[in-house]
């Protein structure tokens, strides 16, 4: 059997088996739907997310061990996973292909040349590694500070080094490597006392912005399958909606389309996985390659390579995708599979220059301290931020979160969505929540988002803990935020209108929204006086509101002036007149000429902060279409205690 | 060049079947985590009687159940009501089972076919509060001679009635006279009956932790009060199972907090040994477990986490083990899978 | 990076060093991801209680002492206050460090006496170094910004100009404390560097009427050295007093009513906000001060609830007369 068959049999298994993981991230325990389904496996396994983590958290969490089997199998292999198993990969290929098809074979070959521009993926690499690494790398810094004495040791340690090098000749140049040596140390002291005292972290994981893997899960999950479900194709009953998405489509539609350009665009300049496992795929055991050097060059090979390695003449290892499209395209037998280098030579790494890895460093080191200038972290957090629950505090948050969109996905009332600029730069695309859009508002017993998030950056809470019962019984419910109300645009505060949606809807028990209740005079639009009146009749001199236009039940007639002014419900209106109802007749009957005021009964809503748990379900339901007339905000949020609205007692 | 090529598609083909292995392996991995459901998951199929008490009661009018009624079938008489009090008035002594799994309350009417001459219906729509407590009258009574239909998650017809389960309700049609299918009026019923309450469907996780292998069909039972003649044990769920032509039952019950279910255990095998039962020195390979021989036969009670579990009536201390095991495997899976990746 | 593999017998050595670098990477990984592995994930378990606490500073004289002096000068007062209680040495031995806890909350001008005067704290450190301290420090956690609060209050440039050293807040200075038995003060940042080797404690604050809880004295001066967001504090202004009154036992303290705010506090803003009560205490009980100082404010004690509160956790007496305050016109 070949081996490209072959090659494209566990593309196409594990490209349909992405989109399984894709479709059943819902809620539920039928086969269609969540169950124990391992949607994040291919997550997992992409070892950029595991080393991004490992680099701003010093953790591996749970099921992000299984990239190490990508990385030995990688060492071991080569770029197996960029040929055989990423499901992005394997949609640029079809695409590329497909665009390649009406082409002569010149072109094709022209097509697949190595261009420089192939080492830019190692750029964003450097670049994405960097920022992951700073806080480690500012650590190391103050390791003077912190650590002398193993700082000290570690000094002596390299001085001994140097010293026997010197006395061995072996080094070129003793006196210059010394020299080197203290101004080293000289610097590392005084960069240690300067960084004494630096309290913000500087490092964020933000490879999630162009790591294919979460990418894809991405584009799939906010783009595709929302417009999947707006067909008849679609398993939920209503189309999911997300925020702020313009972007994430651009970029996959853009991605996908400059394969019409060069096949696999993204996966040859882009790709920071690819830059990563071209690196580990240095020593590899097995490569592509020539059995023998009598290769005419004819260029053949390349016709249909899909890293674009050149294996015509130098292979270049770092670029070979492993699609062993050449080994049968060689006419001559001559590529293959084998333990030993290629007979016409071979090229390890990428053309980096010195210069272009500092800048790449550089960049990345800095991007996050610039970032972070504007306070977004710290005293000029934005209100609207508010993250689903179980979220850690920010700073460590945004060292885990891929955006990846799982939470997204699996949020059953949809109100899960990717952010803007609400949390910085770097919280583009990680979840907040938009209470407007989604079927109902964060659901009070569901714990779904933590308990998939890949890394951790929501954690996985029980709903012990979620509903403060049993162990968490002192620290109370989980807080995404406090709702406030608008009294302006309440619909009982300023519109004389009964309403209270928001109290009925709310889900704590005692609820978090109290009513008032206030007895308002309408306006009628006539001046209404008694003609005549008994008990529970009031017939008017003049015309009044039209028929049973005050009979809701929230209408109420008080009689001026009169001894009694207890507010009285109408419960039905003619024109000429009104009748009260039977429990509260007129104690002596108003007197001719009296004025009739109309009054409105009102519960007017305000918040107790002490309940509200911010879900949002007030803010979903409040009848004021446009700006609700109740909206939560992030005050008061459990994860940062810097945001507490109130003292804890 | 010729054996060459023959060598190298020899070691391709050998290469392709190494790997296409890898992804049958791979597809069985998966398959079978699956099972193994998301906490998230969990707690959203989860019985929650709290969170049905939240649940609006359905406004439904007693007689709006089956409205409309299918062509033909008009009411014989006026619904009748009954609550805990009176329930003993309608069934009589039946009424001590609903009553001891939390019912609220009881609708019935009778109903006439007039196509059919001498079928008449009488349904009774039992309110009993919440899911789980519907599935537990539902399971303790099911007959012998049952068929199982797909009408709603637990439903099955004997050959003169249907009985089912669904939300928190559960339903008796009971037609006249005997037939060889359900009745159309009947299923035309039933039917109507689950359109006009929506309930989703629930998945009892508890039922989920019962090991397939060699159980019983359809013998899932949920005990709502008093199993096996212990005051202490409500909630509990058994399974039938057939070893080597033997029967005998596992029971489990998912507790508040890990401390109630450890104090159960030992509760019950206290009450176990007060009425006759002799402990047997037996290596279990599950942790704080206790194997008791009563009235001839064996019984293993253990604990996991939040769950108590158990074996009782069976034959010989081989069959126990195996299946006390085989449970304890499978909770401790649930377990432990409901807490680490998805 | 190229390899020219003419020659074949280089690629069997090739390929064992590949073998080997590739062994120890794959081992380095595992080794790495086996070690960082964590597969509970974050927990936010509250952290706990967190170990650094105030020392006792009180001196531990026989009884609590009081003085209560009547002056116009408050420099003479304050020396005569000290005096009074058995002189400076009493409190201050050779070879201590003392730590003034002053009031400079506010950038304003020492003359609306809505922070300590700048004289008395000038005197203090005068007093400190007399009687053999090595060193002293002026410190407070202003509301307004520190560098404006204690230049335009004067207190800079007197503590300096007398020896003093002042520590203005910076966000390293500051430690997560939990003072024991308190509700509030759990896991709560506390200007705490500065104490770190401080042998002895002198509150100085000035007597002030206070909207919110009713006076500022003695004990409210040590607000001024919580961190974070603590106008949070406010929604339970009696329990942070008191809490505060249980997290430093002083020295001594120092109520300067020589000319005190008696309205719009705690900030004022007019001499007409000011009465010249020209009266200077001296104590060791900050309980027994406080409650004099009410008097002199003209409150009564119900109308200020930390006081029993804190007379009732034990910091001290509210009947400061049990004390056999020593009084003095000058």
């Amino acid at each position: 059997m070949n081996i490209v068959t072959t090659r494209r049999i566990c593309q196409g298994f594990f490209f349909v088996l992405f989109l399984l993981f894709c479709a059943v991230t819902t809620l539920g325990g039928q086969w269609w739907q969540l169950r124990g389904w391992p949607v994040n496996w291919l997550i997992q396994l992409d070892p950029l997310v595991g080393l991004g983590t490992l680099l701003t958290t010093r953790t591996v969490y749970a099921g992000l061990l299984w990239a190490l089997a990508t990385i030995a199998l990688t060492i071991v292999l080569g770029r197996f996973f960029c040929g055989w198993i990423c499901p992005f990969g394997s949609i640029h290929q079809v695409v590329g292909f497909l665009a390649k098809r009406s082409r002569s074979i010149p072109e094709k070959i022209k097509l697949n040349q190595y261009r420089p521009g192939q080492a830019i993926k190692y750029w964003i690499l450097i670049f994405l590694l960097t920022m992951s690494a700073m806080e480690l790398l500012i650590d190391l810094i103050r390791l003077p500070e912190t650590h002398g004495l193993f700082f000290g040791i570690l000094m002596l340690a390299a001085l001994s080094g140097l010293i026997l090098k010197a006395v061995r000749h072996t080094s070129a140049n003793p006196k210059k490597t010394g020299v080197v040596f203290l101004i080293v140390v000289a610097v590392w002291l005084l960069l240690s006392m300067v960084f004494k005292g630096y309290q913000t972290s500087a490092a964020a994981l933000q490879i999630g912005l162009l790591d294919p893997i979460p990418l894809v899960y991405r584009s799939i999950n906010l783009i595709i399958l929302p417009l999947v479900g707006r067909t008849s194709l679609s398993i939920p009953t209503i189309p999911r909606a997300y925020d702020g998405t313009f972007l994430i489509a651009a970029i996959f539609l853009a991605a996908i389309l400059l394969n019409l350009a060069v096949p696999r665009f993204y996966c040859r300049f882009i790709c920071p996985a690819g830059a990563l496992f071209g690196i580990l795929s240095r020593f590899a055991i097995w490569r592509v390659g020539k059995t023998k050097n009598e290769c005419i060059e004819c260029g053949l090979c390349e016709k249909n390579c899909e890293g674009a390695c050149s294996p015509t003449s130098k292979i270049r290892i770092n670029e070979c995708v492993l699609c062993m499209n050449c080994l049968n395209d060689c006419r001559h037998h001559l590529m293959t599979y084998q333990i030993t280098a290629s007979a016409s030579g071979e090229i390890l790494g990428p053309d980096l220059s010195r210069r272009q890895f500092i800048a790449s460093a550089i960049s990345g080191a800095a991007a996050i301290p610039m970032v972070r200038i504007s306070g977004h972290v710290g005293k000029n957090w934005d209100p609207a931020l508010v993250r689903p629950p179980g979220s850690l505090p920010e700073k460590a948050f945004l060292s885990r979160c891929i955006k990846c969109g799982q939470c997204m996905r699996i949020c059953p009332t949809n109100v899960i969505h990717p952010a803007g600029l609400q949390g910085g730069l770097e919280g583009l695309w990680t979840p907040v929540l938009n209470f407007r859009i989604g079927t109902s508002g964060c659901q009070f017993n569901c714990i779904a988002c933590g308990n998939l998030c890949p890394t951790a950056a929501i954690r996985p809470i029980t709903l012990d803990e979620r509903l403060g019962r049993n162990r968490y019984a002192d620290h109370g419910p989980i807080k995404i935020g406090t709702a406030f109300v608008d009294r302006g645009r309440c619909l009982a505060r300023a519109m004389d209108r009964p309403c209270i949606v928001c109290q009925e809807n709310c889900p704590v028990s005692p609820k978090a929204i109290r009513t008032r209740e206030v007895f308002n005079t309408i306006d009628t639009g006539a001046k209404l006086t008694v003609a005549k009146a008994d008990a529970l009749y009031i017939e008017f001199q003049n015309t009044g509101p039209g028929m049973n236009q005050l009979a809701t039940g929230d209408y109420f007639a008080v009689v001026q002036p009169s001894a009694d002014h207890r507010p009285r419900r109408i419960v039905s209106n003619w024109e000429r007149g009104l009748r009260v109802a039977d429990e509260v007749p007129f104690g002596s009957s108003p007197k001719p000429g009296s004025r009739v005021d109309i009054q409105v009964r009102l519960q007017q809503p305000h918040v107790d902060p002490k309940q509200c748990i911010g879900c949002g379900v007030c803010e979903h339901e409040c009848p004021v279409p446009g700006k609700r007339a109740i909206r939560v905000t992030a005050d008061n949020e459990s994860r940062n205690p810097e945001h507490a609205l109130l003292l804890k007692q | 060049m010729i054996p060459e090529k023959k060598n190298n598609s020899r070691r391709q083909t050998f290469l392709s079947m190494v790997i296409l292995s890898i992804l049958l392996v791979i597809g069985a991995g998966i398959w079978m985590t699956q099972s193994r459901f998301n906490a998230g998951v969990l707690q959203k199929d989860a019985i929650l009687p709290a969170s049905n008490k939240d649940k609006p009661p359905s406004k439904l009018a007693p007689n709006a159940f089956f409205a409309p009624l299918p062509e033909g079938v008009q009411p014989l008489t006026s619904t009748e009501t009954f609550d805990a009090r009176t329930l003993s008035d309608k069934i009589d002594g039946k009424a001590e089972l609903y009553l001891s799994a939390g019912f609220t309350r009881l609708v019935s009417q009778r109903f006439k076919d007039e196509r059919a001459d001498d079928l008449w219906l009488e349904a009774f729509v039992y309110d009993m509060g919440n899911s789980q407590n519907a599935f537990s009258v539902f399971s303790a009574q099911r007959r012998e001679d049952a068929a199982t239909l797909d009408l709603s998650q637990n439903a099955y017809r004997t050959p003169n009635a249907v009985f089912l389960t669904h939300g928190r309700y559960y339903v008796e049609i009971i037609a006249s006279k005997a037939s060889e299918k359900v009745p159309p009026p009947v299923k035309i019923m039933a039917e109507t009956f689950i359109h006009n309450t929506p309930a989703e469907t629930v998945t009892l996780n508890e039922t989920a932790l019962f090991p397939k292998q060699e159980r019983v069909k359809n013998s899932m039972v949920l005990i709502a009060a008093n199993a096996f003649g212990y005051e202490g044990f409500d909630k509990i769920y058994t399974a039938e199972y057939e070893l080597n032509d033997q029967r005998l039952t596992a029971y489990l019950s998912h507790r508040k907090t890990n401390e109630e279910a450890q104090k159960m255990a030992s509760d019950y095998t206290q009450f176990l040994l007060t009425y006759g039962g002799q402990k047997i020195e037996e290596p279990l390979p599950i942790k704080d477990a206790r194997m008791i021989k009563i009235l001839d036969t064996y019984e293993i009670v253990f604990f996991h986490g939040p769950y108590l579990a158990g074996i009782r009536e069976a034959a010989t201390v081989h069959l126990a083990k195996t299946l006390a095991d085989r449970l304890y495997h499978r909770i401790k899976e649930t377990d432990n899978g409901s807490r680490s990746k998805p | 990076m190229d390899r020219d593999p003419n020659h074949d017998g280089l690629n069997r050595r090739q390929f064992l060093d590949r073998l080997t670098k590739a062994g120890i990477c794959i081992a380095a990984a595992g080794a790495a991801g086996f070690w960082f592995h964590d597969a509970k994930g974050p927990v936010t378990s509250e952290p706990g209680p967190s170990n650094v606490i105030l020392k006792d500073f009180s001196v531990g004289v026989p009884a609590q002492k009081m003085s209560i002096i009547r002056g116009k000068d408050r420099v003479a007062t304050l020396q005569t206050a000290l005096k009074s209680l058995g002189g400076i040495e009493t409190f201050i031995k050779k070879g201590d460090r003392v730590l003034l806890k002053v009031n400079a909350a506010f950038a304003s001008p020492a003359m609306l006496s809505a922070t300590t005067h700048p004289a008395i704290v000038a005197e203090m450190t005068r007093l400190c170094f007399r009687a053999g301290a090595a060193s002293v420090v002026v410190t407070d956690n202003p509301i307004n910004d520190p560098a404006s609060c204690f230049t335009l209050t004067g207190i800079a440039d007197a503590a300096r100009n007398a020896g003093a050293r002042v520590v203005l807040p910076r966000d390293d200075l500051f430690s997560p404390m939990t003072v024991k038995g308190a509700k509030l003060i759990r896991n709560w940042p506390v200007l705490y560097q500065p104490f770190t080797d401080i042998t002895k404690v002198i509150g100085m604050a000035p007597l002030k009427d206070h909207h919110r809880s009713g006076a500022s004295m003695t004990m409210k001066n040590w607000y001024g050295l919580l961190g974070g967001r603590r106008n949070i504090f406010h929604q339970d202004i009696n329990g942070i007093i008191m809490e505060l009154a249980m997290m430093v036992k002083p020295t001594l303290v120092i109520l300067d009513a020589t000319t005190a705010m008696v309205t719009n506090g705690p900030t004022g803003g007019s001499l007409s906000d000011l009465k010249n009560t020209d009266t200077m205490i001296a104590s060791t009980d900050q309980v027994a001060a406080d409650a004099f100082g009410a008097s002199i404010l003209g409150r009564s004690l119900d109308k200020l609830p930390y006081i029993g509160k804190a007379e009732a956790a034990g910091i001290g007496t509210a009947d400061y007369l049990k004390l056999n305050p020593v009084r003095a016109s000058i």
